[in-house]
């Protein structure tokens, strides 16, 4: 008796280095910042995953990657980061819609995208229909709970900015999903 | 309470990263294996304009006239405004001062000074200076104040013997200051107190000009021209793509599109010289004439202009460029900001129904006031504002008009235009509408169609944005959508390609956001959005919108799961789809929904019912030679689809289950079923006694049998089944997904969902 099963491969992304280069916040000479990378980990890598995969449209794979390389160049940079979390968040935007426009630009190719996650598989085909940034205002703002200024914090745009993409996200999931009220589970 | 949208999106906080994920992360090496070579060259010019289209973004929102304005303030000329501030970094504490003039901001340099007790040196710009050095400001003009500094106090010197101590005190800069004196260059000198610091001196040198007179320019920062001639021949806007070649230059930068590519660089002129220093730009595709404009551009050492003319001349030859927004348009638009009237074009064509404008939107006048300049050319008249864009058709004959917002409390500068005489043409109606259509996103914050119709093509609308304004997003509102919005994104701020957008045919407004920089217009969700139609004379656009005012979801098979026709990618898939998808009637008509030829992720099936869309299933994919696709959006009461409940998952099924009758008669050489645990045990017998747990959204291969499942049934929980299949099929699998994980794995990796 013999069984095996395989999850869809993980392609190597293509991500450009440069792209996030000039997040790293330098501070004075000499100065030494040490942060401890496995709680910033425990403590916010599940959210930056879950904003990146929002941003992406539902999108594991270049998700797990991203966060990864995200956490990897802040490794790397470390004395020179002052705020460890707006980095990493930055970092993992700027190296998502990297991704997500050099994939438009290559030729098609045989899709090897898994299935949604059935929990969320209604709200990922709502949040498709939105833009990157309005998919990722909204998850920042609605399931993790941050006001809009540390929204823009992260995405690194303004926080008016954040109002239009959060406003034009939430009417068209109003839309989508729904406007009606309900209990909380 | 809560809106069950955000029930939905909560929802996403089940999704978990890898359990590996930290370590992965810990492990590696930043830009790793995998990672492309830099693109040098475009980043770093894109990265540049970026940061000098947002400076110029932030400067002309701040320069604003507002309705609030204190004694003393600006109100007419231009204003140089220094702040002087005091940052930090750490435990220290610094002066910092920056000039703002017409949008672009300088950093003030000091030799040394004298801070907290101690001296600092500082970074220092040494004389002689260059051209580019000096900071243009136009007279009539004033020096005004801001930061936190307890005072400060101006002067300026002349450029070379600043240092002995001479200069003209311009006073202290409790109130702008007029700057009354010579034009010329001088360094301007601003000393700032902070009562617990010290006192230290900037400085910045400018260069005072006059106004040009009317018409003329005598910079050619914050200017726009489009190519018409090079080495006075015409460009053939048809044949050439140079035809739609523009460039717009700002503070010592410029940049433009080529016809197809977009390209920047940086410039110097002082008076009428002109150097440029380089050409970046993109290589997207040759560009016949491309590099006979580029070479005069880059050798260029004058330029003229009388104001909607511009020359540039050079050892290699000349072009000439019309200035945009001073060509005639057939549309006129206005725009009311805050304490002016924004006309965009100063030319426009009449008809014999009068002027075709866009006006608005309401906001901060009420409506837009035309009156003659002379008597006798006719009545004043005017146009009412909405929430929104308003298109309009106004009655002005042609002559010179004044064209005021009014309705506000403030006072609200006025515009004037000039209405030309009707055009004869014989462009044909079908040539007209041009199947590309032109957005331009100005640094002002408005937005600009210059192709009011666009005909669609068979993957969507085709749009070009060849802007430099630093806005971040085209969004595009289809009236078909109820408050819905597409979006093309332009993350660096400068796009040179055209888009697809797959949004419906039909009326429509557009409008530029701002998504990296600060929004210009300031008016955040009220910005204008700008009429635009898309026209589909072939039909051949499908509305993929519901016509049901009430949207239920439904699945294929059972909730969240895709439904799947092993090895059937050949059968059309309107054939699979009325499989699948129960209650899809013989009369209904299935066929593609929106763009025939659009992007995979885009397309979409529809389900017609009495020439309504009863059902929309999106994105439908075939993955390994079977088809999938999600929930289906279905109108309420239309049967279509299964509401939620579980089903067996019968697609494929060899299985005669009780309850569950539906079987697909395509699938006579499939036996892979996917059932939930529950139809397992409604199943259970001799036909199941082996299954196989798995991911949801894993691939299961097999060899000759399968693995007798012991880790699934968790009471409550729900657990994917994938049931045996035929040994040649199961062969197939193993050959195409290269499986590789033992039996065991299989038991940790199944999901129990509760």
């Amino acid at each position: 008796v013999h069984a095996t099963l395989m999850m869809a491969p993980v392609k190597e992304r293509a991500i450009d280095e440069r792209a996030a280069a000039s997040d790293a916040e330098p501070v004075s000479a000499g100065a030494v910042a040490r942060h401890d990378f496995e709680r910033v980990y425990r403590d916010h890598g599940p959210g930056l995953f879950r904003a990146i995969f929002a941003y992406t449209g539902g999108r594991r794979d270049i998700a797990d990657e991203v966060v990864s390389e995200a956490f990897a160049r802040a490794i790397a940079h470390d004395a020179d980061i002052r705020e460890p979390v707006p980095y990493l968040f930055r970092t993992a935007f700027r190296l998502a819609a990297k991704e997500l426009r050099s994939e438009r630009r290559r030729p098609a190719s045989e899709p090897d995208m898994p299935a949604d996650p059935p929990e969320v598989a209604g709200l990922l085909a709502g949040l498709r229909r939105l833009s990157p940034n309005q998919r990722a205002a909204i998850v920042l703002r609605y399931e993790a709970d941050l006001p809009v200024d540390e929204v823009a914090r992260r995405m690194g745009i303004a926080a008016v900015t954040v109002r239009v993409h959060i406003h034009r996200g939430r009417a068209r999931l109003r839309e989508l999903l729904g406007a009606e009220e309900v209990d909380e589970p | 309470m809560t809106e069950r949208w955000q029930r939905e999106v909560r929802k996403l906080g089940t999704v978990e990263p890898e359990r590996d994920a930290w370590n992965r992360a810990a492990t590696r090496a930043p830009g790793g294996d995998g990672l492309p070579p830099p693109r040098q060259r475009v980043v770093a010019g894109v990265v540049a304009f970026g940061v000098f289209f947002a400076a110029a973004s932030f400067g002309w929102l701040a320069l604003q006239p507002t309705a609030e304005r204190t004694p003393g303030e600006v109100t007419e000329g231009t204003e140089a405004r220094v702040t002087l501030r005091v940052g930090t970094e750490g435990s220290d504490t610094y002066p910092v001062a920056t000039l703002k003039v017409d949008g672009v901001i300088h950093v003030g340099r000091a030799m040394s000074y004298v801070w907290d007790g101690a001296s600092n040196p500082m970074p220092w710009l040494e004389p002689p200076y260059r051209a580019r050095d000096f900071v243009t400001i136009e007279l009539p003009a004033v020096v005004s104040l801001a930061g936190d500094a307890d005072w400060a106090d101006a002067r300026l010197h002349p450029p070379d013997s600043f240092l002995s101590g001479e200069g003209q005190e311009l006073g202290r800069l409790e109130m702008p200051q007029p700057i009354d004196v010579a034009p010329g260059r001088y360094v301007m000198e601003i000393r700032g107190h902070w009562r617990q610091h010290g006192n230290p001196s900037f400085y910045f040198p400018i260069e005072i000009v006059e106004a040009p007179a009317d018409g003329a320019i005598s910079t050619l920062a914050g200017t726009e021209w489009r190519l018409t001639a090079i080495d006075r021949v015409p460009i053939d806007e048809d044949g050439d793509r140079l035809g739609g070649a523009s460039v717009e230059f700002k503070e010592n930068m410029f940049g433009g599109w080529s016809g197809c590519n977009s390209f920047f660089g940086k410039y110097e002129s002082d008076g009428s010289s002109f150097s440029v220093d380089g050409i970046g730009g993109t290589e997207v595709g040759p560009c016949s004439g491309e590099e006979a404009w580029f070479a005069r551009l880059g050798s260029a050492e004058s330029w003229t202009s009388d104001g909607s003319t511009l020359t540039v001349s050079g050892p290699a030859g000349s072009f000439t460029a019309a200035r945009v927004g001073m060509e005639p348009v057939d549309v006129l638009r206005v725009e009311c900001l805050p304490g002016s009237t924004q006309v965009l074009d100063r030319q426009v064509v009449a008809t014999a129904q009068g002027v075709a404008g866009i006006f608005g939107p309401a906001g901060h006048a009420k409506r837009v006031e035309f009156v003659p300049v002379a008597a006798s050319e006719g009545d004043e008249t005017e146009v009412s504002l909405g929430d929104e864009s308003t298109a309009a058709t106004v009655p002005l004959a042609p002559g010179d008009w004044t064209v005021r917002c009014a309705g506000w409390s403030e006072e609200i500068r006025p515009a004037e235009i000039t209405v030309l005489p009707e055009q004869q043409t014989s462009t044909s109606p079908e040539e007209a509408v041009p199947d590309v259509g032109v957005i331009r996103c100005r640094s002002n914050g408005s937005t600009v169609v210059e192709t009011p119709q666009v005909a669609v093509q068979a993957d969507g609308v085709h749009l070009r944005v060849p802007q430099s304004s630093g806005a971040g997003a085209l969004s595009i509102f289809p009236e078909a959508w109820v408050d819905g919005v597409q979006t093309a994104e332009f993350p660096h701020g400068i796009e040179d390609e055209g888009y697809v957008l797959v949004v419906p045919a039909g009326p429509a407004t557009v409008a530029c956001d701002w998504a990296e920089d600060e929004d210009p217009t300031s008016r955040d969700e009220l910005r204008a959005s700008v009429p635009i139609e898309f026209v589909d004379p072939s039909g051949l656009y499908h509305l993929d919108e519901l016509a049901c005012p009430h949207e239920s979801r439904a699945y294929p098979d059972h909730p969240g799961m895709r439904a799947y026709a092993l090895g059937n990618d050949h059968v059309p898939l309107p054939d699979v789809i009325r499989r699948a998808v129960s209650g899809v009637r013989a009369s209904d008509v299935v066929e593609y929904g929106g763009y025939p030829d659009a992007e995979e992720r885009y397309r979409a099936w529809r389900v017609v019912r009495d020439g309504e869309v009863a059902a929309v299933i999106r994105n439908p994919r075939s993955i390994g030679g079977t088809w999938g696709f999600g929930p289906i959006e279905t109108c309420e009461g239309s049967g279509i689809g299964s509401p939620g409940a579980a089903t067996a998952g019968l697609l494929g099924s060899p299985f005669a289950v009780p309850g569950f009758e539906r079987c697909d008669p395509y699938a006579e050489e499939c036996r892979l079923v996917y059932v939930e645990e529950h139809a397992y045990r409604v199943l259970g017998g001799d036909e199941v006694t082996h299954a196989v747990a798995t991911s949801d959204d894993a691939i299961v291969c097999f060899e000759d049998h399968v693995f007798p499942v012991d880790c699934q049934g968790q009471p409550g929980g729900t657990v994917w089944l994938a049931l045996r299949m035929s040994p040649g099929v199961a062969e197939t699998f193993t050959a195409r997904f290269d499986c590789g994980l033992s039996p065991a794995d299989l038991c940790t990796r199944a999901q129990v969902r509760g």
